[in-house]
């Protein structure tokens, strides 16, 4: 299956589910994302961080 | 740890206005993208209480990150100062699994999945952003969730977008057209 249609799926899925459930599941597949990339953790927060203190572009337009 | 739907519903028990917005609220919106953090728009008059109602719950504020440490502040009355020192516009909490005995902690303690960001500077006042916003029930309490409309004015307002912005984009243009009243010929 082509990741397009992974994702149209997912979104089928997701609309039957409370937001409650949205929450948990996102929460979920963070976790997986992190346990399957080693040292994704410490390149989020140097990359999250770096952002914030350049001068260019502050926190405040940073919603990921 | 407290969760992310638990600090939801803890703030509306507290009676902090906030506004769900960035990845979860997407979520929300039935987009499959992944997030670790949940983004929530506050009002500026609220900083110092959300400081207190997140200490209280076991975070800290992470000022910065280096190769090796996380630069944090050790009680809310440290984050306050630093907060109207700095004037970041936002803060970025988490919890650490172990027990903070230092400013400086490894980058390997912290629970990147525990982080909640605050803003309370963004290019929508929070007024217009709260009055706009959806309610959504979560486990019998309402929650306040960005309008699809404002998340792409947001999202559209980067400078610097990544990739998973301009999905975000499509994602919520196409959202808007679908949910677009009929209009007759």
């Amino acid at each position: 299956m082509k990741p397009h249609n992974t994702q149209k799926l997912q979104s089928a899925v997701l609309k039957t589910m409370s937001a409650g459930n949205k929450i948990d599941s996102c929460e979920k597949e963070s976790k997986e994302l992190l346990e399957m990339v080693p040292g994704y953790a410490i390149a989020y927060l140097k990359k999250k961080f770096s952002r914030n203190t350049d001068g260019n572009e502050k926190s405040n337009t940073e919603i990921t | 740890m407290v969760t992310k739907k638990a600090i939801l519903k803890l703030l509306k028990k507290e009676s902090i206005p906030a506004v769900l917005i960035g990845g979860l609220a997407m979520r929300i919106y039935n987009s499959p993208r992944v997030t670790h953090d949940m983004d929530l728009a506050i009002k500026t008059i609220d900083v110092d209480k959300v400081i207190i109602f997140m200490y209280k719950h076991g975070f800290y504020l992470v000022m910065s990150a280096g190769d090796e440490t996380v630069r944090l502040c050790q009680t809310g009355g440290e984050a306050s100062e630093w907060v109207t020192s700095e004037r970041p516009g936002s803060m970025s909490f988490f919890s650490f699994p172990d027990p903070v005995s230092s400013q400086e902690m490894p980058v390997s303690s912290v629970d990147i999945n525990s982080e909640v960001d605050f803003l309370y500077d963004i290019s929508i006042p929070f007024s217009r952003l709260y009055k706009s916003a959806q309610a959504i029930e979560l486990d019998a309490v309402t929650i306040s969730v960005a309008s699809a409309e404002d998340l792409l004015y947001l999202k559209e307002r980067r400078s610097e977008k990544s990739p998973s912005d301009y999905a975000d984009i499509e994602f919520l243009r196409n959202l808007l057209v679908k949910n677009r009243p009929h209009q007759k010929p």
